[in-house]
């Protein structure tokens, strides 16, 4: 799978994190929109074509399954991003590949392709 | 066949040569026959309805006080007779002196339902007998058979003395032990004993003389009854550690979940059903609250302990990166990282609730400028902000110190560095920071062609943490950074 020209949400309220998670899916190619507040990532939703999207689960202390749930609607793949103890995600989400922090490119890279594949 | 005449009790009663009187479970003395007011001298009138060491005074410390109060106390509890061997107990006389007096006693329950309704004593007048043993030894005349029963009334007497105090004092330790304790027996399951630990856990309910089905109902609900009974039939003790009961906190109050630690223990030795079951136990339920409070806290602990993990993680990729030189890439991560710690430190101070303004960019600019920062002025209202904020903020100015020193006003010797804020409240009220950073006197500045992690981070990282604008201007004259923010609320 290859993410060269995909477009990438990113929701991550930790900014220098997400700048890091940025510059390993630009090295990949994919450009990317970031999100730091939940409202932020509903409207990018709205109003731009996604091909993934990263989801921190915990954000400034929102969990963040209502994102998820405009995303599957969508048919976007998408996979989460979580610290520790946020990894029992509701009963629809629990398919979802989860990635720990801190993670690696690679960690990324393959639960988006696990993603697009059950998707 | 001649039928018997119907045998007049209250007649044989009043009739008897033998003292009796008659007491209700308080000691008030209800009735008595002439035999008893005879040998104590006194009146009907005088007597009825006083209670018996109002009647009959004693100093309550006295060995006679004591001998008859817990004989009392023992028929009250086991519903048996009692006796006492020989007792002095003094009696007024008209002349307001006392007449010392023998006796021996034996109290008798009177029971109404399985409950204690009457007290029958019944004296004996043993003055008289006690005279004259004391008078043949002191004479020398050991009249053997009479000072030996006497002897041996007294042995007994002071046997069943020690008894009593051992008694007492298990009693004693059984009600003031820390734990609870509880004695239920019988196929009712009917408690004997609970101290006052005991007493507490049930919300102060009178369970002594009760079936656990009356007395505490809610526990048999939770199969509570069906273990002790189990205990009691199977003589298998039963250990609870941690277990949940929901239990009235007062008679007829809410359920509330205790987490006792307790064991139930049959009574008694031998084959067959036990007679009882010993009920001993601690209420952990503080202690499990702290455990359940301490596991929240490690939870919170791994939470930020990973986040930091990932922030060090970014860290080092932005350091370390494909157009760093590795010997600068090394030093930039050091130094990164030492500013992340100091805010970290800052943090802890302050229990990660919150930090100062000012001590949060002064930290951060004597992590990365040391010395220098005497060419730095920091002025400002010193607000409070979120641990995030502080750490976001931290950074970034990490990244504008770090630019200052390499390319801008501190990379000489004479360049100075203004940095100053001021707060108002937007038209929602909402709190908006602006931070100016001026430098003066350094080098001539050229904007950058490339856009480095610091210059990211404070444009992007920053400004999508704070809901904010950044502006950077590279003049030639020096950098000038400001930041506008809208804070969140800091938890007060």
């Amino acid at each position: 799978m290859s993410l060269d020209g995909a477009t990438i949400l990113i929701l991550e309220d930790e900014p220098i994190i997400g700048l890091a998670l940025e510059d390993m899916l630009g090295r990949e190619g994919a450009s990317v929109l970031h999100a730091s507040r939940i409202e932020e990532a509903d409207g990018i939703i709205s109003s731009e074509r996604l091909d993934y999207a990263v989801l921190d689960v915990n954000v400034h202390g929102t969990l963040s399954y209502s994102v998820a749930t405009s995303l599957a609607h969508r048919g976007i793949p998408f996979i989460f991003a979580t610290g520790y103890g946020d990894r029992s995600h509701p009963a629809e989400f629990v398919t979802v590949p989860t990635v720990a922090k801190p993670y690696s490119s690679q960690d990324i890279r393959s639960a988006l392709e696990r993603s697009a594949a059950s998707g | 066949m001649h039928s018997r005449p119907t045998i007049d009790f209250e007649a044989l009663f009043a009739a008897s040569p033998n003292p009796y009187v008659l007491m209700a479970p308080d000691l008030t003395i209800v009735t008595m026959n002439d035999a008893y007011l005879k040998t104590t001298m006194r009146e009907r009138d005088d007597l009825v309805g006083r209670s018996m060491f109002d009647a009959f005074p004693s100093d309550p410390e006295s060995e006679s006080h004591q001998l008859l109060q817990n004989s009392f106390a023992r028929v009250l509890q086991t519903r048996e007779p009692d006796e006492i061997a020989l007792i002095r107990y003094d009696i007024p006389l008209q002349s307001g002196e006392y007449e010392e007096r023998y006796w021996s006693a034996t109290h008798t329950p009177l029971l109404d339902d399985g409950k204690v309704a009457y007290i029958l004593q019944h004296t004996v007048d043993v003055t008289e007998l006690q005279r004259l043993r004391t008078l043949a030894a002191e004479a020398g005349h050991h009249r053997r058979e009479e000072a030996g029963v006497f002897q041996r009334a007294h042995a007994v007497q002071e046997a069943n003395q020690s008894l009593a105090l051992e008694t007492q004092r298990l009693r004693t330790m059984f009600e003031q032990a820390p734990g609870f304790v509880a004695v239920i027996s019988g196929p009712d399951l009917r408690f004997q004993l609970a101290n006052a630990a005991y007493r507490r856990l049930v919300g102060g309910r009178d369970v002594v003389g009760k079936p656990i089905a009356e007395a505490l109902p809610e526990v048999v609900e939770q199969g509570f009854a069906e273990l002790l009974d189990q205990v009691r039939t199977t003589r298998e003790a039963y250990i609870g550690r941690g277990v949940s009961v929901m239990l009235e906190a007062e008679g007829g109050s809410p359920l509330e979940e205790r987490f006792l630690d307790f064991i139930y223990q049959p009574i008694g030795e031998g084959e067959g059903i036990a007679s009882g079951v010993f009920v001993q136990g601690h209420d952990v339920t503080e202690q499990r609250r702290a455990e359940d409070h301490q596991q929240l806290l490690i939870h919170e602990l791994n939470h930020r302990v990973k986040n930091t993990l990932s922030i060090v993680q970014a860290l080092a990729m932005q350091s370390f990166n494909d157009h760093a030189e590795p010997a600068a890439a090394r030093q930039a991560f050091d130094a990164r990282l030492n500013a992340l710690s100091a805010a970290h430190n800052l943090l802890t101070t302050q229990n990660w609730e919150q930090a100062g303004l000012f001590d949060t960019i002064k930290t951060s600019v004597a992590a990365t400028a040391g010395a220098n920062i005497s060419r730095v002025t920091i002025r400002g209202p010193d607000i409070l902000v979120a641990p995030q904020v502080a750490v976001s903020l931290a950074m970034a100015i990490h990244e504008l110190c770090t630019n200052a020193i390499k390319y801008g006003a501190l990379s000489n010797d004479s360049g100075t560095v203004d940095v100053r804020w001021e707060t108002a409240r937007d038209a929602e009220s909402a709190l908006e920071l602006t931070i100016h950073w001026n430098e003066a006197g350094g080098p001539p500045v050229v904007e950058p062609t490339r856009r480095g992690f610091g210059t990211r981070l404070i444009e992007r990282g920053l400004s999508a943490e704070l809901r904010s604008n950044v502006k950077l201007d590279f003049r030639p004259s020096g950098l000038e950074c400001t930041i506008v923010a809208k804070l969140p609320a800091v938890a007060e």
